[in-house]
Parts: structure tokens; C-alpha cells; sequence
């Protein structure tokens, strides 16, 4: 029996010691981590941080000419970051913290 | 016999007290800052990328204590960012950056799935309030922009999962495996993985890992998503790290930074 333990408690411990050294860890971190509510689609407060949700986000930058956008830019912003000699050039950034909406499965619990 | 059952028993009790494997894997994982610290950091990143002017940049989080990360590896999970202009669910546009990753699916660890999430999303349950940030060469730049708002994009991702995949083959993909083959699909100009995994085995070198026998024999058996079928001589695979090695190597970098929460 105490062979069967040890030989149980090396399990245990290789097992143990396999994870953090393999499980690397590429997983979404949304979801429940912000703990999302259906109610998303515009503004909301959470913890005290005002979340604007994202509803799709299009790349802008010096591609003419790419594959198909799946809508079409602001033609503001578009003509602001389309040329290639603005590479470098300071960029815009909204002060909203925009987020993704909940997974399916939470918001349909809600 | 009744050794054999007691063997099995506390072998299961093994295998239910190693539950923790997964712990991070559950739905989105545990936050270890406010939301507001995160937030904040979230900001103060895109906001210090932004004023390079980088259109695409190559992003790491730490999604591990670092304590537990193999030697050699700092980073857990690499994505890439890309300055857009993002409507929002009340139909405004504003400019930011949107982050495109691979990400290992909850449900099933043995397999990925594409997400385009925001810099909160991205690290909403880092481990630490640090990031490694390589922008490349505007041409690079151009180049990646080009792959990524094409059909190539989704072309290059397999969702066969191996956390420790061999990014000289296309047997299994990792989130940093996927991130060189964009990389070299935009180096190369091809979405032909076999041109692709050519020139990485010529030209990329992976990271070492170093896990000791009988614990990746474990490994392999009890965790779906480690596989080593894909390897021949040692393991080897793609890491922040290496991915920023090569592109130095090769004058692809514009600027490397390390940002931490200030």
C-alpha cells in the first residue's frame, strides 16, 4: 500500500508539473473575465470602467488594392492613414475602452 | 487485484486533484487586476504603439505567472494588433486597435479558432500588466495588412491545437506557429503553406523546450492539446522570443519595446 501511494503521489506531482510547463496558455481571456451583459450593444459600466462594445473593426492603413473589406472604413479616417508615407506618423486613439460582446452561451443566460 | 483497484482509485483522485491542468482553460479564465488597472494599462498601450504610427504590430501577454513558464519562453500568448476604425454596437466609428489572434478553444483544448478582440479583451486575465511589442518595418507592415485583409488569413489558420506545435511542419498550429506563417506568408508573398514551412525550416529557429521525458510522456496522455507526433528530435516551437529573434535577424523590426503598467 505505501509502494501504491508513493507511486500515486509521483502522479500526482508529475501531473502537477506537467501543466505550467506545457499549458502555454493562448486562450480568450474575455467573457466572463469582464463579465459581459447581453446588454452591451451600446454603453455600459463595469467596476467602474465605461465599455463601449465593438461591433466590427476594419482594418485602416496603406493596402490598396487588398483583399475585400468586410464593410467600408470612415472615408475620414481611411484618407488620414492611407498612404504609405504616413507610416511612423502619430496615430488617433479613441478613449473609449471598446470590448467584444459576451460569448453566446453568457449572453443567452442573461 | 485489490492493489490494482486502490492503485486505480487514488490514480483517479491523482488525475481529479490535477484539475487545476484546465483551471486557466474555464471560460475566459480568472482576473488577477481590476478591470480599471486593466483598462488603464489596455489604453496606455495603445496609445504609446499609436504614437509610433504603427499600423500592425506584433503583441505578447503574459497569460501565465511567469514563474511557470518553460525556460526560454516570457511571453504566453502572441497576437497581432492592427490600427482600425471600429464601429461600435451604437453605430459610431472611432480609431483603434483591434487585436486578430488564435486562441485555443475552452471546450475542446485540442483545437483553435480565430478572434479579432480589443486590447481589454486581450488582457483581461494577464497574469501580469506587461507586454512585449514588436512593430515592423513599414514594409513588413504593408505586407501583413495585405495578408490579413485577405482570404490568406483564414487560409493559414489549422485548427488542430498542440500548445507545443512543430512550426516546421503543418501537422498541429499554436498561436505563435500561426503568427509566423502570417509572417511569412506576408514575407514571402504566398499563402502556400508548404513555400511557407520551406523557408521556416531555412530561416527560423524555434524554441527549445525543455521538458523532461516522462513528464511530456504525461503530458501527452492526460492533456489532450500537448502532442508531440509532430516532432522528431527534441521539442521545438515558435515563441515571442524567437519570432522577434527572426525578425531582427533579418532587419524586419522598426522598434521592440517592453510595456508595463506605469
Amino acid at each position: 500500500m505505501k509502494k501504491i501511494t508513493l507511486c500515486a503521489l509521483s502522479l500526482t506531482g508529475m501531473l502537477g508539473l506537467t501543466q505550467p510547463a506545457l499549458a502555454e496558455g493562448s486562450l480568450q481571456h474575455s467573457g466572463q473575465s469582464i463579465n459581459h451583459s447581453a446588454q452591451a450593444v451600446g454603453h455600459m459600466v463595469v467596476g467602474g470602467v465605461k465599455l463601449t462594445s465593438g461591433a466590427v473593426a476594419i482594418p485602416l492603413g496603406f493596402s490598396a488594392g487588398a483583399g475585400k473589406l468586410s464593410g467600408q472604413a470612415s472615408e475620414a479616417l481611411w484618407e488620414d492613414a492611407h498612404t504609405e508615407t504616413e507610416i511612423g506618423a502619430p496615430l488617433t486613439i479613441t478613449d473609449e475602452t471598446i470590448v467584444l460582446g459576451p460569448a453566446p452561451d453568457a449572453a443567452l443566460k442573461d | 487485484m485489490k492493489h490494482f483497484k486502490q492503485l486505480f482509485v487514488i490514480f483517479t483522485l491523482a488525475l481529479i486533484t490535477s484539475s487545476p491542468l484546465y483551471a486557466g482553460s474555464q471560460a475566459g479564465g480568472e482576473r488577477h487586476f481590476s478591470l480599471e488597472q486593466t483598462a488603464r494599462f489596455a489604453k496606455q498601450l495603445e496609445k504609446r504603439v499609436a504614437e509610433k504610427g504603427a499600423r500592425v504590430f506584433i503583441i505578447g501577454r503574459v497569460g501565465r505567472p511567469a514563474s511557470e513558464l518553460p525556460e526560454g519562453f516570457q511571453y504566453s500568448h502572441v497576437g497581432i494588433g492592427v490600427y482600425s476604425t471600429i464601429k461600435t454596437g451604437d453605430g459610431r466609428e472611432v480609431p483603434g486597435y483591434a487585436f486578430y489572434n488564435l486562441y485555443q478553444s475552452n471546450e475542446k483544448p485540442d483545437t483553435s479558432h480565430l478572434v479579432t478582440d480589443y486590447p481589454l479583451d486581450f488582457f483581461a486575465a494577464v497574469h501580469e500588466l506587461r507586454a512585449g511589442i514588436i512593430i515592423p518595418t513599414p514594409v513588413l507592415q504593408r505586407r501583413l495588412l495585405g495578408v490579413i485583409q485577405s482570404d490568406s488569413y483564414r487560409k493559414l489558420h489549422n485548427p488542430a491545437y498542440s500548445v507545443i506545435a512543430n512550426p516546421y511542419n503543418e501537422q498541429y498550429q499554436n498561436c505563435t506557429e500561426y503568427i509566423v506563417d502570417v509572417l511569412n506568408a506576408a514575407i514571402y508573398k504566398t499563402e502556400e503553406i508548404k513555400t511557407i514551412k520551406a523557408n521556416t525550416r531555412a530561416y527560423f529557429d524555434a524554441q527549445e523546450v525543455k521538458i523532461g521525458g516522462l513528464k511530456l510522456l504525461m503530458g501527452s496522455i492526460f492533456m489532450p492539446d500537448v502532442r508531440t507526433s509532430d516532432h522528431e528530435q527534441g521539442i521545438k516551437t515558435a515563441s515571442y522570443t524567437t519570432i522577434a529573434r527572426y525578425l531582427h535577424k533579418y532587419d524586419l523590426v522598426e522598434e521592440e519595446m517592453i510595456l508595463t503598467a506605469q
